[in-house]
C-alpha cells in the first residue's frame, strides 16, 4: 500500500511545518495556552490508549497523572531539583506505583481491573485533599509552581516563562512520546499487548507470561500519564486533588475513543478533534459542552467503534482503486 | 518412555467431585484419546494439565518435572501445548501474525526488546519468519497467508489454530475437542492432519465426545465416566466392554 | 461508649446496608447475564429519586405506588438502553471494554441532562412516616424502621423470585450458560432485557426509598455507584447472596466507623478493608472460585 503511506507521511509532515511556525501564523497567547494544553491531553490520551491496548480500561489513569503531577512539583519545590530531572523521575515514580496496583488487579480482567482503579482513583483524592496537608497542600492543592528554565554558564538562559517557549517545550516531549509509543506499538513487544487484548488465553497457551506483558503495558501508560501530569503542573502552576480525579479522566476517554482506540494516532487526532472544537468552536454552549462529549462517546461507540482514524479505510474501501494495490 | 504421567488427580468443585482419583499416562510418539460422554470430567481433565486450574488433589508429572498448579503460560514453555474446544484465534490479525506469535517464545526475543537495536531484531524475526512460513504451509493455509483471522472460514479457523500451536513447537499437543461444531467433510480433513502431525513424529492427547471418530487415530483410549476412569486400552477393545457401551447409551438415550 | 449509641449506629448501618444491597443486586445481576459493567447503575439509582420527588412530593401520589412506578419508568429506561445501546455491542468484539466505555458516557449524559431538568441544587423529599420509637433508650425514627423493612422485604422478594419463579430460574440459567438456555428455546434476548429491566427498576426504587432520608441531586448516582461497586467486589462478581452480604459489610463499617473516625479517615479503612479482602479472598467473600 505504497500510495496511503505516501498520503499519511505528507499529512505528518504538513502538520508538523504549522505547528513548528505556529509562531509566525499568530501571536494571540489565548491559541498558544490551548495547543498547549491539546499537546498535555495528546500525551495523556495516548498514555491511556497504551493501557487499552491490553484491553483494560483504567480509571485511575487521571490519578497517576496527578501522582507525576505532585511527585515532579514537589521534587523541584522541596527537594530542589531542577525540572528537567524532576519530569523523568517523577514519570519513573508514576511507574513504579502503577506497578504495585497492576500486580494486585491485573490477576483479572475487566470488571476487577476497572472497579479497582476507580477506588484508587478516589483513594488518591481523598488521601491528597484530607493527609499529609502541609506537604500536599490539602483541598487547595500546590500553587506558585515554577516554570522550568536552562542555563549554560551565565551567558545562555532560556527561561519557559512566556506560553510560546512553553509551546515549544510540549510540542518536543509530546512529538517524542509519540514516537517512542509508536515505535512500541509496531514492536514485537506491542503485537503481544494486542495479542492479549484478542485473546488471552491464546496468549498464555503458546507460552507467553500475558501477567508480565500487562504489568509493563500499565507501567508503560503509567510513566506516560506521569510525564503529562508533570508538564501540567509546571504548566499551569496550580494543582489541586479535584484536578486529577475519577470524573477527569472521562473527556479523554472521548479523545481516545472518537480518534481510535488501539491506534497511535487515534488518540493524537481525537485529542486534537475535539480539543479544537470545544475551546474554539463550542465555547459558547458552556455547560452543554460536556453533554455532547458525553453523546458523542456513546454515539462513536455504537455506531462507529473504530473511531475518526478508520475514515480513510472507509473511504479508500469504497473505492478501492483509489487506495493503490490494496491488499 | 512416559511423556506424561497422571497420578490420582482429583477435582472437587464445592460439594461435587467432577475428577476422581484419575490415574493415566502418555508414551512418547503415540496418540491417546481421553473419551467419555458429556459431562464425564474430560474438560476438567484437560483443564487441570493445561494448568488452567489446579487439581484439587494429585500429580501430574511432564516429562519428569512436576507441572501440578502451573500457570499454562510455563506449561506451554516447557512443550504441553494446547488448543481450545470454542474457536480461540487472534480474530484482528492475519494468519502469518497468529503464527509468528506462536514461534515466539522459541525465539530469544527478550522481554524488553522494544528497547533493542532493530537490526537485532530484524535476524530474530526472520528466523522466525521462517518457521512460522513453514508451520503454515504443512497446514496448507499458504493462500490464506495475509488474510484476517476474522474472515477465514471456520474449518480454516480451526486449521490456524493448530498451526499456532504447532509453531510453539510442542513435545506434547493436546487437542481439545478438535471435531466439534465439524460437518462430515471437515472432520475427514481434520483426522488426515492429524494422522499427519502425528508421522512427523509427535506426542498427541486427545480429548473428543465423538468416539468414533477417534477410533481411528487413536493407539490407545481412556475412557471417563462420572470422573472415573471405566476403562482403557486399544480402542477396538475398549469398544466391545459393556460398560462403555452402557455409558454412552445410557447418556444418549 | 453508650450502648445506646451503638445501637443506633447498628440499625444507620441495617439501612445503609440493606439499601446499598439493593443497588448492588442489579448490577450483580446485570453482571451475570451480560457480562458488562453498568456504569448507569447511579443514574437509575438518581432517576428513582426524581421520580419520588415529583410523584411523592409534588404531585402527592401514595408512597408505595411512587416506589411502584420509579421502577417501572426507570426499569422501562433500563430495557430500551439495553436494546439500543448495550444489546448490539454484545455482537462485537471486546464487549466488555465497548461497553464499559459506552455505559461511562451514558453515565455522563444522565447526569448532564439531570442538571439541566432539574437543577444543580439539593432537594428535599417530604418523609412519608412520621413519628419515632424509644426502645429502652434508643432512639430510631419510623421513616428509617419503615426504609429497612421495605428493603429486606424487596431483597427477599427478590430472591424467592430467583429462586422459585419460573422466570426467576430462566434468568440464571441464562446466567450460567447462554448458548445451553437458547438450546432450550428460552429466548436469551428477552430474558436478558427483562433482567437489564429488573436491574435498573431495583436500583430506581432504591433511590426513591432512600430519597426522603437523605435528599436528592443530580450527582447523588456518582456518590453511590462507587459505593455498590465496593459492595459488589466485595461480595462477588455476579453472586446474589454476595451482593447481600457485601451491603451489611459496608453500611455497618461506614456507620461504625463515623462514630470513631472523620470521613475521609473512615473512607481510607473502608478502602484498606475492602484490599485486604481481595488479596486473601481475591474473587470477594461469596465469589465462584
Amino acid at each position: 500500500m505504497p500510495k496511503k503511506i505516501g498520503i499519511e507521511a505528507i499529512l505528518i509532515i504538513l502538520a508538523l511545518v504549522v505547528l513548528v511556525t505556529m509562531p509566525w501564523l499568530t501571536q494571540e497567547t489565548y491559541v498558544f495556552h490551548i495547543l498547549c494544553l491539546i499537546g498535555i491531553n495528546i500525551i495523556f490520551a495516548a498514555s491511556l490508549n497504551a493501557i487499552l491496548n491490553i484491553g483494560e480500561l483504567n480509571l485511575a489513569q487521571s490519578a497517576f497523572m496527578g501522582i507525576g503531577a505532585y511527585a515532579s512539583t514537589l521534587l523541584v519545590t522541596r527537594v530542589g531539583l531542577s525540572f528537567w530531572f524532576a519530569l523523568p523521575l517523577a514519570a519513573l515514580i508514576t511507574a513504579v506505583i502503577s506497578l504495585l496496583i497492576g500486580l494486585l488487579t491485573l490477576r483479572f480482567r475487566g470488571a476487577y481491573f476497572l472497579l479497582f482503579t476507580f477506588l484508587f482513583a478516589e483513594l488518591i483524592r481523598i488521601l491528597l485533599s484530607n493527609f499529609g496537608i502541609s506537604v500536599f497542600g490539602g483541598i487547595p492543592g500546590l500553587t506558585n509552581i515554577p516554570r522550568p528554565s536552562i542555563e549554560l554558564g551565565s551567558l545562555i538562559k532560556i527561561s519557559f516563562d512566556s506560553k510560546i517557549e512553553f509551546y515549544y517545550l510540549i510540542l518536543l516531549i509530546t512529538l517524542g512520546s509519540i514516537a517512542i509509543l509508536s515505535r512500541i506499538d509496531r514492536s514485537r513487544t506491542g503485537m503481544i499487548f494486542w495479542a492479549i487484548s484478542q485473546s488471552e488465553s491464546l496468549t498464555e497457551s503458546i507460552g507467553i507470561d500475558s501477567m508480565k506483558f500487562k504489568i509493563l503495558g500499565v507501567a508503560i501508560g503509567c510513566f506516560f500519564a506521569g510525564v503529562a501530569g508533570s508538564l501540567y503542573a509546571h504548566f499551569v502552576g496550580i494543582i489541586t486533588p479535584t484536578d486529577f480525579a475519577v470524573h477527569s479522566v472521562l473527556a479523554p476517554i472521548a479523545y481516545v475513543v472518537v480518534g481510535g482506540m488501539g491506534t497511535v494516532f487515534g488518540p493524537v487526532i481525537g485529542t486534537t478533534f475535539l480539543m479544537v472544537l470545544s475551546h474554539f468552536f463550542l465555547r459558547e454552549l458552556g455547560f452543554y459542552e460536556l453533554l455532547v462529549y458525553g453523546l458523542i462517546i456513546v454515539g462513536i461507540i455504537r455506531f462507529m467503534p473504530e473511531g475518526l482514524i478508520s475514515i480513510p479505510n472507509f473511504i479508500f474501501s469504497r473505492f478501492p482503486e483509489a487506495s493503490g494495490s490494496g491488499k | 518412555m512416559k511423556l506424561l504421567k497422571v497420578d490420582n488427580l482429583t477435582k472437587r468443585f464445592g460439594g461435587l467431585v467432577a475428577v476422581n482419583g484419575l490415574d493415566f499416562y502418555i508414551d512418547r510418539g503415540e496418540i491417546l484419546g481421553l473419551i467419555g460422554p458429556n459431562g464425564a470430567g474430560k474438560t476438567t481433565v484437560f483443564n487441570m494439565i493445561t494448568g488452567a486450574f489446579a487439581p484439587s488433589d494429585g500429580e501430574i508429572v511432564f516429562e519428569g518435572t512436576r507441572i501440578t498448579g502451573f500457570k499454562p503460560n510455563r506449561i506451554a514453555r516447557l512443550g504441553a501445548v494446547r488448543t481450545f474446544q470454542l474457536t480461540n484465534v487472534f480474530h484482528e490479525m492475519t494468519v502469518l501474525e497468529n503464527v509468528i506469535l506462536g514461534t515466539h517464545h522459541n525465539s530469544g526475543i527478550g522481554f524488553f526488546q522494544f528497547l533493542h537495536s532493530k537490526s537485532h531484531i530484524r535476524k530474530k524475526d526472520t528466523d522466525a519468519l521462517e518457521k512460522a512460513t513453514k508451520v503454515i504451509d504443512f497446514l496448507d493455509l499458504t493462500d490464506q497467508i495475509d488474510t484476517l483471522a476474522n474472515n477465514l472460514p471456520h474449518g480454516q479457523q480451526r486449521r490456524l489454530e493448530m498451526a499456532i500451536a504447532l509453531a510453539v513447537e510442542p513435545k506434547l499437543l493436546l487437542l481439545d475437542e478438535p471435531l466439534q461444531g465439524m460437518n462430515q467433510d471437515e472432520v475427514r480433513d481434520m483426522l488426515s492432519r492429524i494422522q499427519k502431525i502425528r508421522s512427523t513424529g509427535a506426542t498427541i492427547l486427545l480429548v473428543e465426545h465423538n468416539m468414533k471418530a477417534v477410533t481411528n487415530v487413536c493407539d490407545r483410549v481412556v475412557v471417563l465416566d462420572f470422573g472415573r476412569k471405566l476403562d482403557e486400552g486399544a480402542p477396538t477393545e475398549v469398544m466391545k466392554n459393556p460398560a462403555v457401551i452402557e455409558a454412552y447409551l445410557g447418556i444418549q438415550a | 461508649m453508650e450502648w445506646s449509641l451503638l445501637a443506633q449506629g447498628g440499625l444507620n448501618g441495617v439501612m445503609l446496608g440493606v439499601n446499598y444491597a439493593l443497588i448492588a443486586l442489579g448490577l450483580t445481576l446485570i453482571f451475570g447475564i451480560l457480562g458488562i459493567v453498568n456504569f448507569t447503575h447511579g443514574e437509575m439509582y438518581m432517576l428513582g429519586g426524581y421520580v419520588a420527588y415529583y410523584f411523592f412530593g409534588h404531585f402527592g401520589l401514595n408512597f408505595f405506588a411512587t416506589l411502584a412506578l420509579s421502577a417501572v419508568l426507570v426499569g422501562a429506561l433500563g430495557v430500551i438502553l439495553e436494546k439500543f445501546i448495550f444489546r448490539p455491542l454484545t455482537k462485537r468484539p471486546k464487549l466488555e471494554l465497548t461497553s464499559l466505555i459506552a455505559a461511562v458516557g451514558l453515565a455522563w449524559v444522565f447526569q448532564m441532562l439531570a442538571i439541566i431538568a432539574f437543577g444543580d441544587l439539593d432537594k428535599n423529599v417530604p418523609s412519608a412516616f412520621k413519628g419515632i420509637l424509644r426502645m429502652s433508650g434508643v432512639v430510631i425514627t419510623v421513616e428509617r424502621l419503615a426504609t429497612i423493612i421495605i428493603g429486606l422485604c424487596l431483597v427477599v422478594l427478590l430472591n424467592v423470585f430467583l429462586l422459585k419463579s419460573k422466570t426467576g430460574m430462566t434468568i440464571r440459567a441464562v446466567a450460567q450458560d447462554k448458548e445451553a438456555a437458547a438450546l432450550q428455546g428460552v429466548s436469551v434476548d428477552r430474558i436478558t432485557a427483562l433482567t437489564f429491566g429488573i436491574g435498573c427498576g431495583l436500583a430506581a426504587i432504591s433511590g426513591a426509598l432512600i430519597a426522603p432520608i437523605f435528599g436528592i441531586s443530580p450527582n447523588m448516582g456518582g456518590e453511590v455507584i462507587l459505593k455498590a461497586f465496593l459492595v459488589v467486589i466485595l461480595g462477588g462478581m455476579g453472586s446474589v447472596p454476595g451482593a447481600m452480604l457485601g451491603g451489611l459489610v459496608l453500611g455497618f463499617v461506614e456507620s461504625f466507623g463515623c462514630l470513631f473516625f472523620s470521613v475521609p479517615t473512615v473512607m481510607v479503612l473502608t478502602f484498606s478493608i475492602i484490599i485486604l479482602i481481595l488479596i486473601l479472598k481475591p474473587k470477594g467473600l461469596l465469589g465462584h472460585a
